[in-house]
């Protein structure tokens, strides 16, 4: 028999609240209850240990305290990893707690997919937290490496016409405003607008009516983040700095931004200050460092890749405006179209070039001889600032992809048409493109031209959604790991061919047969789900296997990078955590599932 | 004419049997005792008059209620629950579905053994099961038990200070604590209050508390 008041708890607990009645009270009877009086401490065990009541410090090595308290788990770390931390737990309000054994959740994950999800999601934030907090690079910085001592102010009772006239002069955004030596307010050019000029006040108004009165203020020896905090939550742009408790100037949003030197912002924004060649060749090291530096932030690998697209793309753009100062201005209007990974946004450091022309006017004579010569510049030269020229001549070098809206119309029909499924499979990159510079108008002529062809096209979609099930992940029938070998003779998992070209083949038949324009997977995952193509648990799925793929592959070949090596899209299962080994055999198991529904629906087979 | 003496007498080997295997060792101490934690539900409050019409209980060891051992049973009363129903929401046709008495007390004794018997306010739980052993095996063990609510007094008394009386329910010690409360008047929702109780009351009183300090003070 069950206890009425556990149930009814376990009802209202989140991962429990999804499960049945009759499951819970089955549950129920598995859990053993503990009082822990203040100042006791718990050893961990492989069991899952639920707060009923009361509060518990978890004091962690790096990243310092945490408490746990009604509705909070501990012990997941052992139960799903089998790695015990050597974290203690100690209770700082006297409470009660459940512990479920390590069978019976075993038990739960297997049979709850939900379940199993919530303690994965859980775990992992856990250890996303755990990691972040070993790179303190930003938080050591302090206020006083910020800041700098100008301390600009004016008496409470001067008028808004003065303060003006100070903040011209001295050039700041920002009045300290001072009564002897206390810093009573704060004037910003905002407050001049808002509450000056929008509210029709004169200027002859004194500055105690307008300023904000007892502003935040930190000291100058606080850390930054402390002052980023601070600013965020209160949403200010300014923040009077005080030394002893009197202000010594003001720290501002600036300040701080300057401080990330690193931050992608500021290397795109290098790239297009770069008028040279030379300057451009040299940024190969930086946008390393700057992979790296993401890397051991720990960033998702979808944040990274995007980062590493925009970067791309403004090697494109500077390599095009060099390449136009040779050879002086274009003699027709064109675009530069990249395709597969850069089109989607899905590119790592590995990735390399895929990229063409479409041209206003047919490439003939002189504008053939331009453009010939304005590609090879560019290809060149985005293979000396580190993207490798394309193996496969996918390039805009090659003169078969500098053509005309009409050469390229053709093209593209004559993929359509063909039944030749082996010329589809290598055209099939062309059907993810992007304009990374030149005429927009041009490319969108193109670009509908190419989705309306495809869409409710029966034949080519069929052999899209065969070509893109061709291949299936490396799961044997007893979810085992299928291992193959790659050219340098190593046995493991190939991340990119086996999982996640299967996700972005699979999404882009989707997206081709719904006319859907967007071509980063995210995006069509998306709309595919807002046009009911995709149920948002199929949406919902690929996306998480599309993560989980794509965050390992990163994180391979952040290694990869950090030690020299090659980059690599091979995976050796062994070095994989039981938790990654569980995540990524549920990727693939979406994967397959995925492409059978994708055969159902574009094959007509079973 | 020695009729009523043969089912009494079949059975009373089990009181024996019982008595002989139940043995505390008093000196022991209580935070690591087991106990069986429980509650009934009766159709009054006189043990002689009135009948169990639910018991529950729950049992702890190892300093942990452990909840599979969590049970529940409604007793066929050859009674109405008459007025009573009111109180602990069990009704005639429910009762009719019970089990006997006799085979709660068998279950009962066969669980007691090597554990504390423990009770919020177990004045009544003791009578009623010294009453129905009575009645359905001619002889009742010489039960003792622990008692929450004298446990409570005893700590209240040493604060000083007047004491109501309603300070010693289940619900309001549970409370003091900080407790999640239960739901008053199923029996065995009681027996796990109160067993939360007594983990409580044994954390606050130290590792040294013995058992037989525990049955000092719940005198």
């Amino acid at each position: 028999m069950q206890v009425q008041e556990v149930v009814s708890f376990l009802q209202r607990t989140p991962p429990f609240d999804d499960l049945a009645l009759h499951v819970l009270e089955t549950l129920s009877r598995d859990l053993t209850v503990l009082y822990l009086s203040t100042g006791e401490e718990l050893k961990p065990e492989p069991q899952l240990m639920l707060v009923r009541s009361g509060l518990f410090a978890l004091h962690t090595e790096p990243q310092g305290l945490t408490h746990l308290q009604t509705g909070d788990f501990y012990g997941y770390q052992l139960l799903l990893t089998g790695l015990a931390d050597p974290d203690t737990i100690r209770c700082e309000e006297d409470g009660l707690v459940y512990f479920l054994p390590a069978d019976s959740f075993d038990k739960l994950r297997h049979q709850y997919k939900n379940f199993d999800l919530f303690f994965q999601r859980l775990f992992s934030r856990r250890l996303h937290l755990y990691q972040s907090s070993q790179h303190p690079t930003t938080s050591t910085l302090k206020v006083a490496d910020l800041v700098t001592r100008r301390k600009v102010s004016i008496g409470a009772a001067d008028t808004v016409q003065q303060a003006a006239q100070l903040m011209t002069e001295q050039r700041v955004s920002c009045l300290l405003i001072e009564q002897g030596e206390k810093l009573v307010g704060i004037l910003t050019d905002r407050d001049l607008r808002s509450r000056v000029v929008a509210k029709n006040l004169s200027a002859a108004v004194s500055v105690s009516d307008v300023m904000t009165k007892s502003p935040q203020r930190i000291d100058i020896h606080s850390f930054a983040f402390e002052a980023i905090q601070k600013m965020s939550q209160y949403n200010i742009h300014h923040l009077p700095v005080e030394e002893h408790g009197k202000a010594i100037g003001v720290l501002t949003t600036t300040d701080l931004i300057r401080s990330q030197q690193e931050h992608p912002v500021f290397l795109i924004s290098h790239i297009h200050r770069q008028h040279q060649a030379a300057g451009l060749q040299a940024i190969t090291p930086q946008i390393q460092q700057l992979a790296l530096q993401l890397a051991e932030q720990h960033l998702p690998c979808y944040e990274v890749s995007g980062v590493l697209t925009s970067i791309m793309d403004a090697l494109v753009q500077s390599w095009l405006n060099i390449a136009e100062q040779q050879l002086g201005p274009a003699p027709c209007v064109y675009s530069w179209l990249v395709f597969g990974s850069q089109a989607r946004r899905d590119m790592l450091p590995s990735a390399d070039q895929d990229n063409a022309l479409l041209l206003e006017k047919e490439p003939v004579g002189a504008i053939a001889d331009y453009f010939s010569a304005l590609a090879d510049i560019v290809c060149q030269g985005l293979a000396s600032s580190g993207q490798a020229l394309c193996e496969g001549q996918i390039m805009a070098s090659n003169p078969e992809l500098r053509l005309s809206l009409k050469g390229w119309s053709h093209r593209f029909a004559k993929w359509l048409n063909t039944p030749d499924p082996q010329a589809l499979l290598n055209s099939s990159i062309f059907f993810d493109m992007r304009l990374v510079h030149g005429s927009k108008g041009l490319f969108n002529v193109l670009h509908e031209d190419v989705l309306a062809r495809c869409k409710n096209n029966e034949l080519f979609l069929y052999h899209l959604a065969k070509n893109a099930t061709e291949r299936q992940p490396p799961l044997g029938f007893f979810k085992h790991f299928l291992l193959e070998q790659d050219g340098r003779q190593r046995k493991g998992l190939d991340l990119k061919k086996r999982g996640i070209s299967l996700v972005t083949d699979l999404v882009r038949v989707y997206a081709l047969s719904a006319g859907i324009q967007a071509v980063n997977t995210r995006e069509r995952l998306d709309l595919l789900q807002q046009q009911a193509v995709l149920t948002q648990r199929q949406q919902q799925n690929l996306q998480g296997a599309f993560d989980v793929l794509a965050n390992l592959r990163w994180q391979l070949q952040a290694q990869d990078m950090k030690r020299g090596r090659h980059l690599s899209n091979l995976l050796d299962p062994s070095q994989l955590s039981l938790l990654q080994r569980h995540q990524l055999k549920d990727a693939f198991a979406v994967l397959s599932d995925e492409q059978q529904l994708l055969r159902q629906r574009f094959c007509r087979e079973v | 004419m020695w009729n009523w003496l043969k089912k009494p007498l079949a059975v009373h080997q089990l009181v024996l049997d019982f008595e002989q295997a139940y043995s505390l060792d008093k000196q022991s101490l209580a935070a690591k005792a087991s106990y069986l934690v429980l509650d009934f539900e009766t159709t009054g409050l006189d043990a002689k008059k009135h009948h169990i019409v639910s018991a529950g209980w729950v049992k702890i060891s190892g300093g942990k209620i452990h909840l599979n051992s969590a049970q529940y049973q409604v007793v066929r009363s050859p009674a109405s629950v008459g007025q009573s129903a009111v109180i602990h929401g069990l009704h005639n046709h429910e009762v009719r579905q019970g089990i006997e008495l006799e085979d709660l007390l068998r279950l009962l004794l066969q669980e007691l053994k090597g554990t504390v018997l423990v009770s919020h306010h177990s004045a009544l739980e003791l009578s009623f099961l010294k009453q129905s052993c009575q009645n359905c095996f001619g002889r009742s063990p010489a039960f003792k038990a622990v008692d929450t609510l004298k446990l409570e007094l005893y700590k209240m008394r040493l604060k000083g200070g007047p004491v109501a009386q309603t300070a010693l329910s289940l619900s309001a010690c549970l409370q003091r604590y900080q407790l999640p409360e239960v739901t008053e008047h199923h029996a065995l929702s009681d027996a796990f209050g109160c067993a939360q109780l007594l983990l409580a009351q044994l954390k606050s009183r130290g590792a040294s508390c013995t058992l037989a300090d525990l049955f000092q003070q719940s005198r």
